[in-house]
């Protein structure tokens, strides 16, 4: 399961413009083969766990698998039909705030061909554009 | 052992946004510093610093920067600096030696074999440490660590303190850190979840327990309590607006 906080300082956070590439988090630190970001984005906790489940799912019992991502961030919303006014909506989830170039899944122990597939399987999961990086 | 060579370097006046010029006519901006020197800005051709660093050694050259007055200075490289999308050099720092001094550097471990506990078991090979720090004269520093890994089975480990450091050569990293491991495979997540409720079916059902559906007397529980019948519930949610407005 992918993680996120049990509880926070503050319910609500206001949102920073996000601008500029990743300057940490950027390289390969643990497997072979990584997702990184080519923009910037959001992802959601369910985003990132459908991701995770795509890859896992794909590379059955082999590989090792490592989320580089954490996302910290809530995020509001609003009800359904509800008319503007009253205030702001209420925390929903958690996203994390992503720049182009952060390594957002990393994996150890399979070959070349299936971690492009398992990479490309969770990239479809992703609100963003990816693309597969190599240590090779 | 290390191989040296030259690189030609010249000085720099652009600084903050004029490197974008020096970059677009294909040089790279960079910085030299050491113990008594007065940092320099300098600028160095792209194409040639490509050459230096494809070597076997990467990184760890030791480089005769022939910078544009005169000085010959024997530097390696600190840091690199990249643009993570395109790879393109941004910056790089160099560190003025001096070949009579111990320096710390960071020396690559190349793997080699495959394990057995890979080959037959179907482990995880988990190369944790790539990169070793040791600490020698700038003329030892060795171009990378082999370790050999054919032997190893599942949770099998190599350690820094199994390599033989060179003579002349001391590890910084500690001896306990794992450089490479075979981990045992993994499981499938989907299928520990469907064997869970199996395994509740099967197993008594506690007295104090909560009731499930697997239990024939819970689903009449509430039917005998309940005077409604089951589609009454769905009538409940209408009756309470009414009752809010009074």
């Amino acid at each position: 399961m992918v993680l996120q906080p049990r509880k926070t300082k503050f319910r609500k956070r206001q949102r920073r413009r996000t601008r500029g590439v990743a300057s940490r988090g950027n390289v390969l630190q643990f497997g072979e083969f990584g997702l990184q970001a080519l923009a910037l984005g959001a992802i959601k906790v369910n985003q990132i766990e459908s991701a995770r489940k795509a890859l896992t799912h794909f590379l059955k019992r082999g590989g090792k698998v490592w989320v580089r991502i954490l996302a910290d961030r809530p995020y509001t919303s609003r009800p359904a039909e509800t008319r503007m006014g009253g205030g702001k909506g209420d925390p929903v989830g958690f996203h994390a705030a992503v720049k182009p170039g952060h390594i957002l899944f990393e994996i150890a122990g399979v070959s070349r061909k299936d971690a492009m597939e398992g990479l490309g399987l969770a990239a479809f999961k992703l609100p963003i554009p990816t693309r597969v990086v190599s240590s090779r | 052992m290390q191989k040296k060579v030259e690189l030609q370097a010249s000085e720099r006046a652009e600084i903050g946004k004029g490197l974008a010029k020096v970059r677009s006519q294909g040089f790279i901006p960079a910085v030299v510093y050491g113990k008594g020197l007065k940092p320099l800005s300098l600028s160095v051709s792209g194409k040639e610093f490509h050459k230096v660093i494809s070597g076997a050694a990467g990184s760890n050259v030791i480089i005769t920067l022939k910078v544009s007055g005169g000085q010959n200075l024997p530097v390696l490289t600190h840091e690199i600096q990249r643009n993570p999308i395109t790879d393109e050099l941004l910056h790089i720092d160099f560190h003025q030696i001096n070949m009579d001094e111990l320096i710390r550097a960071k020396v690559h471990v190349i793997l080699k074999g495959e394990p057995v506990g890979v080959k037959e078991d179907a482990g995880i090979l988990v190369h944790s440490l790539r990169e070793l720090e040791v600490k020698c004269l700038p003329g030892d520093i060795p171009d990378h660590f082999e370790v050999d890994i054919k032997g190893l089975r599942i949770n099998d480990a190599v350690h820094v303190s199994d390599i033989k450091p060179p003579k002349g050569v001391e590890f910084l990293t500690p001896g306990q850190d794992v450089i490479v491991t075979v981990a045992p495979p993994a499981k499938e997540e989907e299928v520990a979840a469907v064997a869970a409720p199996e395994a509740v079916a099967g197993a008594p059902v506690p007295e104090g327990g909560v009731p499930g559906a697997t239990v024939p007397g819970a689903a009449a529980a509430p039917a005998k309590g309940g005077e409604a019948p089951p589609s009454g519930a769905k009538g409940a949610p209408e009756k309470a607006p009414k009752e809010a407005k009074k």
